[in-house]
Parts: structure tokens; C-alpha cells; sequence
């Protein structure tokens, strides 16, 4: 086993899982985590640790592994042998921002990723310069203005307005889209009135030559 | 008066009962019976009764109510007015 | 130079909207030049009454604010070109807009508009103070329940205090049926009671929900009983004298109240 393959770093709905394979000495473990951590800092930088697995270790020095990874990148140990507890809220908030802001939403670092939990409701809006991910449903009268993209794991049946600030290549993805309208920068579009054949798929919308497209994904 | 209702045939049937409070409702709702307009009664019914009695204008008391009409057992809205009197007055004139 | 119509109830959920929905679109029939604005800032409805609720890009407040041109943010009814609707904001709330502010917009509309229809929202505060703002004449609908006539007397004396005299009755949602039980006051009933010209009676009709699901007034073309009632109406409020809709053909009752009060003969 190659040696970066020996310490595998996952990203778990509760966190991060750290996963140290090979039997190491505790400051090899170390040197090969820092290593991992260099190639992408910010992702790691405060990140939750749900889980910190090392067959190879002992009580003791795995207390000091995560002490380390705590000092030195302000990690925030969660894994059920430390018994250290982060409070419910702070683990939703924190957690997933950083973890997806990195992987597939690079282009709005300087906002983040604003998460809401729950159903949109008429009159209620959502306003953030960065992409705005919504676990639930957007109903008819909400709406929702993004800097970058929209993300509803959900169906989508309110006002969607992504890239209000100019960025002509924000999407708009829904696991249903049927949305009363959609707006990516300026163009603005809304479904046909016959609401016959509406795809229960996830669909979705991007500014193609001024025109939004919508296709399945 | 679901007992009587049964033997008043027409005239209680629901949508009568229904206009007949909602009457009763708008008399007080247009009357529009604040204190003070009651206040503004009482004054007056002071002043004309000052004239013939001596009344105990603090134990005075004046209000809107409903009540049977006599002729029939239809609810009207009603102005009672409880004056209790100390004296008559001495009218020689 | 047009006119400025509002449609109120005190009470909610009396029809309202689905009202000045059917009434703007009876008035765009007869080619009139119509504009209904939906005064029920954070509650916004005669969008999808209308059908129209995927078209709005800028409401009311936009306008009154400044933020868009009143061109703008009328939207054009899919069916009548000569129809259009100014939607409410739903993210807003009654203070957003002023009297005045309403007067003012009012003023602008009927320059451009023969008939100017405005849904007020239900209750006397602040949202009910800006809708009849401007207005010109005012249509008071009740449906012939208890709580919804006394709230619609209610409604005619604020009116009143507010110099809109003469407001006229719309009574929505009669039941034949149960007038004829006599377990639902009828037409004479509350003109007794509220002692104001009738505009029109609506009879309680299906076709009024299911029009109202696909987002199509009843008024558009449908034989429905509603939909001659609301177009009936339409023409009353031009100045045509429209006999009264004989409700229930085998109905001799409804036949014998409109003699009492004079609708036929």
C-alpha cells in the first residue's frame, strides 16, 4: 500500500472520518495527514472530525493526534472515542459549508454556501450572495436570489433567480423543477401553461445563448 | 328556545333566527355603544329627570340590552336604564 | 378619464378576488380597457385566480417604490389583451404602500384605463385604509351568512365615513336550496338589513372552483350560472339595465322575492 493511501480521509454527513490504515509511529501518521492537509488547507481548516479510526494507535496517542489536528487546524474533534461533543446547530452550519464549498461550488469562496433546512414557504426569501442550497421544498410565492447557483433538494415551485449579480453561468438544479419562474442573471423565464408533461426527474437550468435551458441531470 | 321553535313553524325557521340576530348584532354594532356615548345618555336623562326627582346619579346605571317584545316573543334591542330615587320633588310649580 | 372601483367585505374569504377577478374579465368582454389590482400586500391571490402567477416579475410596491416603471409591472391577461393585472408583493407587508401613494397610483391607472378594479384585502386596518384610497365608487360582496352581513354593515358605514357613498351589494354564494328551506336568509333579507342597492346576486356554483383551480374566470365564456351572474354584472356596472338572473327556474319562491322587490314580473 502506497503511503498516501495509508491514512484515507472521507467526508461523512456528521464529518470528516480519518481513517489511519498501516501501523505507523505517531509522527508519521502525523507528517502524512499534514500532507494531505497542504494540498487543499481551507477545506481542512475547521473542519468537523466525526471519526477517527486507528487500529494502530493507543488510547493515548490517538487523544494526542487529535489534539494536534485540533491546534493545528482548528479541527473540531466529534469522533465518538474522544466523547467530545459540538452542539446540533453548529454541526449542521459549519460542517457541510465546508466540505461542499470545496468540492463543487469553488467559484463562490469568498460567500460560502448558505444551507437551509426545511420547506420554503409564500413570502418567505432567501437572499445570499454565494449559492444557496435548500434540503426541502420551495413553494409557489418564495423565492430565492443567489450570487451564484441554487441547489433545491426538493421541488422547486417558487422564484428562482440565480446569478443576480451578473454571473451569466449559475444554474439553477432541482430534484424537481417546477418552479413558477426562473431567472438566471437577466434572462427571465417561467413554465408553459400547459403544465401537462412536467418532469419528476432532476432537472437542471443554465443560460445557454441567452436562453435558459432546461435539461435532466 | 329550540322548543318553541318546533312549534313556531315558519317563522323560526334558521335563516329567520339568523336575521333576527343579526339585527339585534347591527343595532349595537351602528349604535356604536361606546362609554362615552352612554355617558352622553345618562347626562341627559339627568337633566330631564333632575326636574321632577332627586335621583342617586352615582348608583345610576345605563346599558344596551335585548329583550322579548311584548306583542310577540321577537328579541329587540333595548336601552335599560336603572334610576334608583332618593325623593320626589316638591312640585308646586 | 376612467373610474376606480374597489371591491371589499370586511370578512374574509366572502370572494373577493374571485370577484374582481370575474368582474375584470366580464368588463374586458365588453371591451373595456380594465386594470385589477391586487390590494392584499403580503397575501397576494388574483395572480392565480387569473392564472397569471408565473408572469410576475414586478408587483405593486416595485411600483410605488420606484424600483420599475407601472408599465412594467402590469402583466397582461392571457386572454384579454385589453386586461391587465397589478400583483401584489407577497414578501411585503400592508405598510409598504401609503393612501396616498395608492391615490396617487389610482389617478395614474384611470388615465390610462376605463375601469379600475381593486381587491381589497379583508379586515378595516391599514390594507383596507389603502385600498379604497382613490377609489371612486365601492362594491361591497357578502355571502348571505350572519358573520359576513354584519362585517359587510360594518364595512358600509366606514365607507361611508370615508365619502364613498352609495356602495353597492354583491351577494356571492347563495344556496337555492337552502333559501328555499328558508335555512339561508335570501336576496330581500339583506337588502332589509343592509339597506344599499343590489349590484347582483352570484348563486353558489362548482364552476367557481374548478375555474379557479385551472386559473380561468368563470366569467370567460363559461355557460355556468356563476358566469352569467358575474357577466350580468359586468354590464350593470357600465350603466346597462340587466334584468336580475332568474336563480332557479323551477324555484317559485325566488320567483315570488324578486316580485316583492320589484325584479320581475
Amino acid at each position: 500500500m502506497e503511503e498516501n493511501k495509508s491514512v484515507e480521509f472521507k467526508g461523512t454527513g456528521q464529518g470528516l472520518a480519518i481513517r489511519v490504515h498501516l501501523y505507523h509511529e505517531n509522527q508519521q501518521i502525523k507528517d502524512i495527514i499534514q500532507q494531505r492537509i497542504n494540498e487543499n488547507p481551507s477545506f481542512y481548516k475547521g473542519a468537523t472530525v466525526a471519526d477517527l479510526t486507528c487500529e494502530s494507535l493507543s488510547e493515548t496517542s490517538k487523544k494526542e493526534l487529535e489534539q494536534w489536528l485540533a491546534d493545528e487546524y482548528g479541527m473540531i474533534i466529534n469522533s465518538k472515542s474522544n466523547g467530545a461533543r459540538i452542539k446540533q446547530d453548529e454541526e449542521k452550519n459549519i460542517l457541510p459549508r465546508q466540505i461542499l464549498k470545496n468540492d463543487s461550488f469553488e467559484e463562490n469562496k469568498e460567500y460560502g454556501t448558505k444551507f437551509v433546512e426545511g420547506t420554503l414557504r409564500s413570502g418567505q426569501i432567501i437572499e445570499h450572495p454565494g449559492d444557496v442550497v435548500i434540503i426541502g421544498d420551495v413553494n409557489p410565492g418564495a423565492e430565492i436570489s443567489a450570487g451564484g447557483n441554487i441547489v433545491v433538494m426538493g421541488i422547486l415551485r417558487g422564484i428562482a433567480h440565480a446569478g443576480i449579480h451578473g454571473k451569466t453561468d449559475a444554474f439553477v438544479a432541482a430534484s424537481v423543477l417546477q418552479p413558477t419562474q426562473l431567472r438566471i442573471h437577466q434572462t427571465i423565464t417561467r413554465s408553459p401553461d400547459d403544465v401537462l408533461d412536467r418532469s419528476k426527474n432532476p432537472e437542471i437550468a443554465k443560460l445557454k445563448d441567452q436562453i435558459i435551458c432546461v435539461e435532466p441531470f | 328556545m329550540d322548543f318553541f321553535k318546533f312549534f313556531m313553524g315558519e317563522s323560526k325557521k334558521s335563516k329567520n333566527v339568523a336575521k333576527e340576530r343579526l339585527k339585534l348584532v347591527l343595532v349595537h354594532d351602528r349604535a356604536d355603544c361606546s362609554q362615552d356615548f352612554l355617558d352622553a345618555i345618562k347626562g341627559d336623562l339627568i337633566k330631564v329627570i333632575s326636574d321632577y326627582m332627586v335621583i342617586d346619579e352615582n348608583e345610576m346605571e345605563i346599558r344596551m340590552t335585548r329583550t322579548k317584545r311584548d306583542t310577540d316573543d321577537t328579541m329587540i334591542p333595548a336601552l335599560v336604564a336603572n334610576i334608583p330615587i332618593k325623593h320626589m320633588k316638591d312640585r308646586k310649580r | 378619464m376612467g373610474e376606480v372601483l374597489v371591491i371589499t367585505s370586511g370578512k374574509g374569504g366572502v370572494g373577493k378576488t374571485t370577484t374582481t377577478a370575474n368582474l375584470g374579465t366580464g368588463l374586458a368582454q365588453l371591451g373595456k380597457k380594465v386594470v385589477v389590482i391586487d390590494a392584499d400586500i403580503g397575501l397576494r391571490n388574483l395572480d392565480v385566480v387569473l392564472g397569471l402567477e408565473n408572469r410576475i416579475v414586478y408587483d405593486l410596491v416595485d411600483v410605488v417604490e420606484g424600483t420599475c416603471r407601472l408599465k412594467q409591472a402590469l402583466i397582461k391577461d392571457k386572454r384579454y389583451p385589453e386586461l391587465f393585472l397589478l400583483p401584489a408583493a407577497q414578501t411585503r407587508d400592508k405598510n409598504a404602500v401609503s393612501p396616498e401613494q395608492m391615490k396617487a397610483l389610482n389617478d395614474e391607472l384611470k388615465e390610462i384605463f376605463d375601469y379600475v378594479l381593486v381587491d381589497c384585502p379583508a379586515g378595516i386596518e391599514q390594507g383596507f385604509r389603502n385600498a379604497i384610497s382613490g377609489a371612486d365608487k365601492a362594491v361591497v360582496v357578502t355571502t348571505p351568512e350572519i358573520s359576513a352581513v354584519r362585517d359587510a354593515d360594518r364595512i358600509i358605514g366606514l365607507l361611508e365615513a370615508a365619502e364613498l357613498r352609495n356602495p353597492k351589494l354583491i351577494i356571492n354564494r347563495l344556496k337555492i336550496d337552502m333559501v328555499r328551506r328558508g335555512d339561508m336568509m335570501n336576496i330581500e333579507d339583506m337588502l332589509d338589513i343592509l339597506a344599499i342597492d343590489l349590484l347582483g346576486v352570484v348563486p353558489d356554483d362548482q364552476a367557481i372552483v374548478i375555474s379557479t383551480n385551472r386559473g380561468e374566470p368563470v366569467a370567460d365564456g363559461s355557460m355556468s350560472q356563476a358566469g352569467q351572474a358575474f357577466r350580468n354584472i359586468a354590464r350593470r356596472i357600465t350603466g346597462e339595465e340587466v334584468p336580475f338572473l332568474d336563480l332557479d327556474l323551477q324555484d317559485n319562491l325566488v320567483h315570488r322575492l324578486k316580485k316583492i322587490l320589484g325584479f320581475a314580473k
